[in-house]
């Protein structure tokens, strides 16, 4: 036994070299992987156990084989989320993006029973090895990154960055954050697999790291609070937060329904894909939306004409890109106020930031006062972003017959049409100053911003189109029977799609082509089948027609001539009840002729 | 012991309808799940077919991925039509919990915006949705909501009414309202022959043979059918009853139903179908107004003329009509 000072220095050395031991054969650097499944907790809360548990047994399915077969080692999982380990950070990296693709598919997979978002975060550092576990600050820290990615992310630390640099691997810098546990902030790098705009990934950081700050030492906290003003209370704010990227929404457009009967559409027509016709409208609208300052128009038509459809149309990714200047720089927002018939001013605009921040998440943040101050703050903000905004509002006679909102609202939304890149595409039934609350609100000059477009009745060709496209590529053409099919549901998209989906619906039950049926009659169930859904919707449109307007029809039922030149007529065509192919106008189908000649 | 009023709860027990069934799943299993309306009259099984599409084996068997849908049913009878809020709450308590909102509304927005989000379709079921849409309590902006639902998210309705949900409206802005534009109507009319053989056979326990003479006597309507059988099971030998015993011994148990049919045909209705008791073609102009009876099955219309679905519903007019009962204002 020696000194107290030399069994000190040996005890020093023993545990150096303990350490040393441990180092050499029980670490090893690594590159690190946490995932987690984004919104587990509420999804368990919400649809049950099993559901939770089947879609965490999808996610493994999913994601174990891609794990391994890069070379990786799967340490543990911890409730949905999952630790493995790699060897070489360029295959890690891989992997992940193997991984988001992967998920990828399977939620654009229409039969997807449960899609879920994953994020993911990679470290590299030297862990401590124990039998299968990994332990220390490397993996702590890979925990970390990992906890500050999104949905569909991976985020990476400078560790991995610098490892894979040079493999070709797509990453940007987001910035520097701080990290609980570390006294330095950490880079943060994204791994960009969807090859997004880096400035809009860097904008989404920022606004990321500002909203959710780290929260300081408690002596710092109350150092802040003391310091802060006592009415601190957020002000009014609007952000822009990330831009607009067409190109990429209209990638990440889901698949085209690919099975079924394409054309059971009684709502609004929610896939671009399924919409058909009014190109040159479109076109139309689209370019007084590009003009140097936005135009407003007013779409009129009757119920199941289609302007719901087309409204919404207006917004996809589809029609913007196909038919914008600049796809890029304007913004969308639309509003049903079917629902909404006695709302006030204040409400209107609370409506219009609610439904803003939820159709533009990620893109716009605000906290405006629900007036017309909050309302200005916005337009202004839009218009700094070099952005316009289009409002487009469905049934909006719903708010100009509504008699809780004044005269000088509809003065205040023309001056935000005046002063700003802003504009409004309204559909109505009827022309919107015949559908005011009051004489005062139809004489305000609010209505002369919009020029009427009329939502009618579709060339020939675009319904050739709905006939031919969507049943070609269900594999039960209807060309054969287009004539037919026309002749029944006329030109009008609703009375078309009722009539293809009764043919549809016969071929498919009978396994029979169209081909086939030349030169056979109409089969019966496709007759009773379209009379079943059209009659209540031919029933109202004659109901509800004006007694001169009703007498013309049925005239034109009975064989007998509506002279054009009347007004009553020329109103029934711009409605889309007659049609003019030659020189007198005609029903517009077969089986309203019918309907109505038994009527007679 | 056969009971014609009760409903089919049972799968197993509900007959026919086979076509029907098919388009209802059709629709709900589209790409984009699609409304429907089932009108049917009063005892035409409306309430069994809704019993049957939402029982769990047969939505197994008629919808393809059936895992992500979520089928629930609620009857807009009695304490759910008392208001919006009544209603509201019972269809609330059938979703997964939410979040939670501010009110009803909100709070099953949200449920159906999580279903949705998860990939999961909702089909609700409302049997009886009359009682609601002729309900003054029940706003427009109510039907708004439903209809804003379908348009938004992978939900559809399947509801049934005795007549078509629109004509059952008492607020005109309702009536007018784009709600009833989601919905494809389909109506309930009578089984096949076959169908309606098979349902009394099943029911009674009685032959082939006789089930083949009611069903060509009385018609192919569920609800005539088990009550023929009921009446039928207290004879001794009901197979060895000659034809005309068998009309008198079945008409009693017929005219009630057939009374209560005509007493809610709109007077216009009843010209044409005295021409029909007559053994007349009615005017074809005045045809339309027998259109309820056609699309529920008690009279076969073909090119211009129209006739009785069965001889006991041709017996029951004539009578009608010697008794002065078809006398309306048409």
């Amino acid at each position: 036994m020696g000194t107290i000072e030399e069994l000190l220095r040996r005890r020093k050395e023993l545990l150096q070299e303990i350490d040393a031991e441990i180092l050499k054969n029980h670490t090893r650097e690594v590159t690190l992987l946490f995932t987690d499944i984004v919104g587990s907790t509420r999804f368990y809360e919400r649809m049950g156990d099993i559901a939770g548990r089947q879609m965490v047994q999808t996610h493994n399915d999913l994601l174990f084989p891609l794990i391994e077969s890069f070379g990786g080692r799967i340490i543990k999982t911890i409730g949905d989320s999952i630790m493995a380990s790699f060897a070489d950070p360029v295959r890690a990296v891989t992997c992940t993006v193997e991984m988001q693709k992967a998920i990828r598919a399977y939620n654009e997979e229409p039969s997807a029973a449960n899609r879920f978002q994953v994020r993911m975060g990679l470290h590299f550092g030297r862990a401590v090895v124990d039998e299968r576990d990994l332990f220390g600050d490397a993996v702590n820290t890979a925990a970390r990154v990992e906890s500050r990615a999104q949905g569909d992310e991976i985020l990476v630390s400078g560790a991995v960055e610098e490892r894979v640099e040079s493999a070709g691997v797509p990453i940007v810098f987001l910035g520097k954050g701080e990290v609980k546990g570390k006294e330095d902030p950490l880079d943060f790098y994204l791994v960009n697999w969807q090859d997004l705009d880096e400035e809009t990934l860097r904008g989404s950081w920022r606004a990321r790291e500002k909203k959710e700050p780290q929260a300081p030492p408690a002596d710092q906290a109350a150092q802040a609070a003391q310091a802060a003003p006592r009415t601190a209370a957020r002000g009014p704010r609007v952000e822009i937060t990330a831009g607009i990227d067409t190109n990429r929404e209209l990638a990440a457009l889901p698949p085209q329904p690919s099975r079924g009967n394409p054309y059971l559409n009684r709502v609004m027509i929610p896939h671009p894909g399924m919409f058909f016709g009014r190109k040159a409208l479109v076109r139309r609208i689209m370019s007084r939306l590009s003009a140097q300052s936005p135009q407003s128009i007013s779409l009129v038509g009757e119920r199941r004409i289609g302007k719901s459809s087309l409204l919404n149309h207006l917004r996809s990714p589809k029609a913007r890109h196909e038919t914008l200047e600049a796809p890029d720089s304007c913004l969308f927002l639309f509003l049903d106020f079917q629902q909404t018939r006695a709302l006030e001013p204040g409400q209107f605009f609370s409506l219009i930031f609610s439904e803003l921040r939820r159709q533009q998440a990620g893109r716009i943040a605000l906290d405006l006062p629900a007036d017309d101050d909050g309302m200005r703050l916005l337009c202004e903000a839009i218009a700094a972003a070099g952005l316009r905004l289009a409002f487009l509002f469905d049934e909006f006679e719903c708010v100009t017959k509504n008699e809780k909102i004044r005269p000088e609202f509809y003065s205040f939304l023309r001056s935000l049409a005046n002063a700003f890149p802003v504009c409004f595409i309204t559909a109505s039934g009827h022309d919107l100053k015949d559908m005011c609350a009051s004489h005062a609100i139809s004489d305000s000059p609010f209505f002369n911003i919009f020029s009427v477009q009329r939502v009618g009745l579709f060339q020939r060709e675009d319904a050739v189109d709905l006939v031919c496209g969507p049943s070609e590529a269900r594999g039960i053409p209807l060309a054969p029977v287009s004539d037919r099919i026309l002749e029944m549901g006329g030109v009008h998209p609703f009375f078309l799609q009722v009539a293809c989906a009764a043919w549809f619906e016969h071929l498919e039950t009978v396994n029979r082509g169209a081909e086939d049926l030349r030169g056979e009659p109409t089969p019966r169930d496709v007759i009773e089948a379209f009379r079943q859904e059209a009659r209540p919707h031919f029933e109202f449109i004659v109901e509800n027609l004006p007694p001169e307007e009703r007498e013309i029809l049925l005239t034109c039922a009975g064989g007998g001539n509506a002279d054009a030149s009347e007004p009553a007529v020329q109103n029934l065509e711009a409605r889309g009840y007659l049609l003019r192919t030659g020189a007198e106008p005609v029903l517009f189908s077969a089986e309203f002729r019918e309907f109505l000649r038994r009527r007679k | 012991m056969i009971d014609p009023e009760a409903p089919v709860r049972e799968p197993s027990g509900f007959i026919g309808q086979a076509g029907l069934v098919r388009r209802v799943f059709s629709r709900i299993g589209a790409d984009r799940p699609q409304s429907v309306a089932v009108i049917g009259g009063k005892k035409s099984g409306k309430t069994s077919l809704l019993a049957y599409i939402s029982a769990p084996g047969v939505a197994a068997r008629l919808l393809e991925g059936v895992e992500r849908f979520l089928l629930v049913s609620m009857c807009a009878d009695c304490e759910a039509a008392k208001s919006p809020e009544s209603f509201l709450a019972g269809l609330e308590g059938l979703l997964p919990a939410s979040a939670g909102g501010a009110n009803h509304y909100e709070s099953i927005r949200k449920s159906i915006e999580e279903l949705h989000a998860a990939g999961r379709r909702l089909v609700v079921l409302l049997d009886d949705f009359h009682f609601i849409t002729s309900n003054e309590r029940f706003p427009l902006e109510f039907f708004s909501f439903l209809r804003s639902m379908a348009n938004n998210y992978n939900l559809a309705y399947v509801t049934t009414s005795f007549l078509e949900l629109q004509k059952l409206c008492v607020i005109k802005d309702v009536q007018e309202s784009p709600f009833f534009n989601i919905f494809t109507n389909m109506h309930l009319g009578m089984l096949s022959n076959d169908e309606a053989k098979l349902l009394f056979v099943r029911a009674t326990g009685m032959g082939d043979e006789l089930a083949g003479r009611v069903a060509a006597w009385c018609g192919s309507s569920p609800f005539l059918l088990k009550k023929a059988g009921a009446r039928l099971a207290r004879e001794k030998a009901p197979d060895a009853l000659p034809e005309a015993n068998l009309e008198r011994i079945l008409f009693p148990e017929a005219a009630p139903y057939f009374e209560e049919v005509i007493s809610l045909l709109p007077p216009e209705a009843l010209k044409p179908l005295q021409s029909i008791a007559r053994g007349k073609s009615p005017d074809p102009s005045e045809i339309h107004h027998l259109s309820s009876l056609v699309k529920q099955g008690f009279l076969v219309e073909t090119e211009d003329a129209v006739s009785c679905f069965s001889p006991a519903f041709l017996l029951f007019l004539r009578k009608a009509l010697a008794a002065r009962m078809l006398k309306g204002k048409g």
